[in-house]
This record gives C-alpha cells, structure tokens and sequence, in this order.
C-alpha cells in the first residue's frame, strides 16, 4: 500500500517548488516566486502533519482490512521477497503515480512529473535530524567546478577530459552524525639536550636525560561520520571541513529538489570511527606539547588515552554526487555542496606519467651532469 | 787622517749591520746550500766535501740532496722534528723542477732525533718510505758510533744509489700514474654520469608521484583536527623529571705526518712531503 508523500507546489501557481541554495529559498520552477522555508513550513506545517497520519493509518489498516477478491490475483504477487524489506511504495500526490524508493529515502523526485517530493513519515520521532546544512551551490557550480578539477590534472588522459560526458548529477543531503566528546590523554616520553664543547684535543658531549609526562583533554565538536552504507566513506571524509556556522534546525522546507535519504549506519556503529580520529588526534597534540619543550631528542614511552563520549547529533550535510564513465569504468566525484570542495579518483595516463617522468629526469639529469663536468 | 779611520769605522759598522741581514734575508730565499752543519759536528773540510758531493749528486740527477743538523729542533718552535723538517724545506730549500723534488736529511743532536723529509713527485717516487728505511740502513750503524762524516758520506752513496734506478724507472712511473689518472678520470667521469641519471630518476619520481597522488583525491581521515575546539588542549600535567647526565669524549684525529722509523710513505703522484723519522 502506498504510504503518503508530501510534494511542495508554489501558491500562487501550483508549480514545483526547488530549494535554491544560492538564495537560500524555495523558487519556484514555473513562475519564479521565492519563499522562505519558514513561510513554506507554515503553509505546509499541516499537511506534513496529515501526511504523517495517514501514513500511520494506511499502516494500521493495511493490517486489519481484508484484501478485495474480485479477481484472482494468486499470480500476481506483492511479495518482493528480501529486496522488498528494503522497498518503499509512495504516491506522487502532483500525478498519482506510484514511486518505488529505498528505505532510506526522505526525499526524492517524481520520474514521471517531476515534481520533487519528501516523504514526512521519514522524519518521525528519533528519525528526524537535528539540524541540517542547506546547500549553498547548484548544479551549474558543481559541473564547473569538476571541469576545474580536471583542469592541471598532468596525467588526466586527453580523452577523458575531452570527451567524458557526466552520467548523472544529484544534489544529495547526506546523513551524518555528529560526534561531540573529550580525549583524555596521559603520556610518557625521553627526552634529551646535549651541550659540546672543546677542551684542547677533545670534544666533550654532555647529554642530559629526562622523563616526561604530558597530560591533558582535548575537546572535539561535532567530527562528522557519514551514516550511509551507500556513500563510500572516503568520498565523505575528503569533502570535510563543513562550515557548522550555517548550520539550520531541520525542516523539511530545505528538501525540495535534492536526493535525501535517512541514516542506515546507526550511531553506535559510526560513534568507533569518530573515537579512532579523535584518539589520533589528540594523541598528536599531546605529543606536539612535549616535542616542541626544546628537547633535542624526544620519544614516547608510553600512553593512555580515554574518551569521553558527548553528545550526538543527526544532520543532514549537502553533497553534489557527479558520475562519470569512460573506457566501461565508472567515475564518482563528490562534491561538498556549502563549500565547494570537489574530490574524487581520476584515471592515469601511462602514456602521460612516462613523457612528464622523461621531460623531468632527462634536464636535471643533464643539468646536474654538465654542472659535475664543468665546475666540479 | 781621523776622517778615514772614522770613515773606515763607519763602513766596517754598516757592513756587521747589512751583511747578517743580507744572509738572513737569503736564507729566508731559499739559499741554503746542500750542507748545513748548525750543530757543528763537521769540519770545515768535512762539510764542504760532503757539500761538493751533495751538489754533484742534486745537479746530476735533477733532485736536491739537503743535509742539516741543528743541536736542538724544538728551538724551531713547531712541534714535531717532520715539520720542523718542512719548515726548513719549504723556506729555504728549494729542490728541483717545477715540484721542488728532493730530499732534507735533518739531524737533531739534543735526542738525537733524525728526520727524511721527501719531497716533489720525482722526490716521493724515488725515495718512497721503504728507499727510506734503506737510507736509514745506510748511516744507522755510522751514527750510533758518532761517526757523523763518514754516515753522511755513506747516507750519500746510499741516496745516488737510488737515485740511478729512480731516473730510469720515473718515466715509466709517470706513464703508468697516467693511464691510472685516466682510469680515475674515466671512473669519476661514470661515477658522476650514474650519479646525475639516478639524480634525475628520483627527481621525476618523486615530482611524478606528486602528480599521481593528486589524481586520487578520495581518502578516508584518520584525524580530527578541525573539530578540536579552540581552547584545546587543557593541560593538567606537564612534568620534567631529570634522569641524569652522560660525557663522551671524542679525541679529534690529527692527520699522521711521522711515520715513526719507516711507517710514512708516498702515493702515485703525490709531491707534498712524505717523512721517516726516527733516532739514532
């Protein structure tokens, strides 16, 4: 049974409204009105509200009203077997059609009008996001800003700058947890300064040796770790730092237009990850203190390191996802939709790596040999 | 009358004052000759025999034969009776052709101390330290009997002994230094080329590697740098306890120039000093 969509449409004309992050509103695509996501959630504050009852009813009379028997309908099955434990059905509530979605989805677009939909029931109780990052940039920026990224890339074969058409583009809002807490660091370490002097023939070294201990907390605020299995984690971490000063209470009034999809790495499973980077770094600043005491030489002994776990927050962070093929291989940028950081892995060129190895080792080799011939 | 003998008091006053100055100012030149008796264990006669012979054998074969002895060589103030021996030398001696080639044979009476300074490539090629060791042979058994003349004559013999095969062999000897030069030349000139090849390898390794790794930009962090906040880190303990102290004593190495009785020697080549010094 399809469960309840929310689509929002503009008021003055009934047009698909989009969130444009350049504005900071929702435009909408027919007539180009702007609203603001407050105004919009107050227009919409209801129906977000019945969307999510009748989701709950459809739910409970999904259970308790039998099915028609007009037809005989044992060939055709509803059972998607595993695949559908996964499977959401929804209505567009602009067409009616049925939208087949993942679990996880929270927002998506209608294939057959188009019209951007978000799904409220996503966001009920514990689900729904503390806060959320709008995005600030759009397509248009992100489509330059790979052709920018391709741009120096030596060893980037031609062919692939040239002719490599993007795939598909989606402006996704990326769930992420976000993990505040303390490190509580306690280390050991030798040290040593030596003086040298000279006493007639002889050098004489004195070496003083010492024993340290350095101890200390070291507070982090919000280390964000990505809770999709579907985002590969190296796309997310390289896209960091996020500019937390924007960040918004959630409200659904930023989703209009944008892929969105509820965490499935839940917080206890992402919480070892943000302990292993705060640990590492609060490790290195502990021992930072005790390196730059004016020793001559320093070397940790020993080492305890104990966290804090603090408070943790559900976000929703702006991410433009680009792919690309070439050669029958695919290529996945992402792009950090607030700063415009791009990252992603390019091919290489062997034909490229060796003419830039030949065009730098043969003049300083040269270089290097006419000045060993001439002037040494 | 007076007038003269004033006037010949005068010169003969101005001569004692010009003529030490004058032999000074040559010695200081370099014109020593091949016997220098300063500690007066010759005779006149002694000396200007073994002087005639000395020049004959420098003359002939084209390398200064020097003999002096002085009673005390620490009175030149420089350490050791080899530099005391390359002092007198390189001031006033000054060997043959254009790398001073020769010999000093320097006799210290007060510890009885001797010292074979040769120098110049001829010089070191034909008195290399085992020709030394021979020499030393030579006037040894003389000396330790005081019989100064007859062990400088004998030293003498000795040196042109020598000297006969090393004017014959030195040709041959610099041919040979030669082609072992070329031979260097040619194993410095690979040394240098591989040098520069492994150079320029590493370099466009290293530049490449730089442009390889921008190709890969996706990477999982393992840090949490930007999220320490501003005040971090509060530090509790900061403790430096001392342990204790260690002294090494490092005697710097002089660079050897006594061969002690035999242990210095010659490289190919070679037109610096090269010393055997010993007692007698």
């Amino acid at each position: 049974m399809p469960e309840q969509i929310t689509n929002f449409q503009c008021p003055s004309c009934t047009g698909p409204l989009h969130f444009d992050g350049s504005i900071g509103k929702l435009r909408c695509d027919y007539c180009g009105s702007t609203f603001t996501v407050q105004e919009i959630e107050a227009l919409y504050g209801d129906k977000i509200e019945d969307a999510q009852t009748a989701a709950a009813q459809a739910a409970e009379s999904a259970q308790q009203s039998p099915p028609e028997q007009d037809w005989n309908w044992n060939a055709v099955s509803d059972d998607w077997g595993e695949a559908g434990i996964d499977m959401r059905a929804y209505t567009c509530p602009s067409c009616g059609a049925e939208l087949i979605c993942d679990a996880t989805t929270v927002a998506t677009q209608c294939p057959y009008c188009g019209n951007p939909t978000v799904v409220p029931s996503q966001f009920d109780g514990h689900l729904k996001p503390d806060y959320i990052l709008p995005f600030k940039l759009d397509k248009v920026a992100a489509v330059k800003a790979l052709k920018e990224f391709y741009r120096d890339k030596k060893l980037l074969p031609r062919e692939f700058a040239s002719n490599n058409q993007i795939e598909k583009i989606q402006g996704v809002y990326v769930p992420f947890w976000l993990f505040n807490g303390t490190a509580e660091v306690d280390m050991s370490f030798r040290a040593s300064r030596s003086m040298t002097h000279r006493e007639g023939d002889r050098i004489i070294t004195e070496t003083d040796h010492f024993q340290l201990r350095r101890a200390g907390n070291v507070d982090f605020e919000r280390i964000p770790v990505d809770g999709s299995r579907r985002m590969p984690d190296a796309h997310m971490d390289a896209i960091e730092p996020f500019d937390y000063s924007e960040l918004k209470p959630f409200s659904p009034g930023y989703l209009p237009g944008f892929l969105a999809n509820k965490y499935d790495v839940d917080k206890e499973e992402c919480a070892a990850r943000a302990d292993e980077r705060a640990a590492h770094t609060a490790e290195e600043v502990i021992e930072a203190t005790a390196m730059s005491s004016g020793y001559a030489t320093c070397s940790p002994m020993g080492k305890s390191i104990r966290l804090h776990r603090g408070e943790v927050n559900y976000a929703l962070m702006p991410v433009w996802m680009l792919s690309t093929r070439w050669k029958d291989q695919s290529f996945l940028f992402a792009m950090n939709g607030q700063t415009g950081k791009l990252i992603g892995d390019l091919p290489v060129s062997k034909e490229r790596y060796w003419s830039w190895f030949a065009r730098i080792a043969i003049p300083v080799a040269g270089a290097l040999a006419a000045v060993l011939y001439f002037f040494v | 009358m007076k007038r003269k003998i004033a006037l010949s008091l005068l010169l003969i006053l101005l001569m004692c004052l010009v003529l030490p100055v004058t032999a000074s100012a040559a010695s200081a030149n370099g014109n020593l000759g091949c016997v220098t008796d300063s500690a007066g264990i010759l005779t006149e006669e002694q000396r200007q025999e073994l002087e005639d012979i000395a020049a004959g054998i420098s003359e002939k074969y084209q390398c200064g034969v020097y003999i002096v002895t002085t009673p005390d060589y620490t009175e030149f103030g420089r350490g050791t009776i080899s530099l005391c021996a390359e002092e007198i030398y390189d001031r006033y001696l000054h060997g043959f052709g254009e790398t001073g080639d020769g010999i000093l044979f320097l006799v210290s009476m007060a510890d009885r101390d001797f010292d074979l300074d040769a120098h110049g490539s001829f010089g070191n090629y034909a008195f290399d330290y085992q020709q030394r060791d021979r020499l030393v042979n030579s006037f040894g058994p003389f000396f330790r009997n005081d019989d100064w003349y007859n062990g400088f004559k004998a030293y003498l013999v000795a040196v042109e002994q020598r000297l006969v095969p090393a004017v014959a062999g030195y040709p041959a000897y610099l041919e040979s230094l030669e082609t072992q030069q070329a031979q260097q030349a040619k194993m410095i000139a690979g040394a240098k080329g591989i040098g520069s090849f492994l150079v320029g390898v590493l370099t466009a390794t290293g530049v490449c590697g730089g442009m390889k790794r921008q190709m890969k930009t996706a990477r999982e962090k393992d840090d949490a740098d930007e999220y320490m906040t501003p005040t971090s880190p509060h530090m509790q303990i900061v403790q430096d306890h001392f342990l204790n102290r260690t002294r090494t004593v490092q005697v710097i190495q002089q660079e050897p120039r006594d061969s002690g009785g035999g242990g210095g020697h010659s490289g190919g080549g070679f037109s610096g000093h090269s010393h055997t010094s010993g007692k007698f």
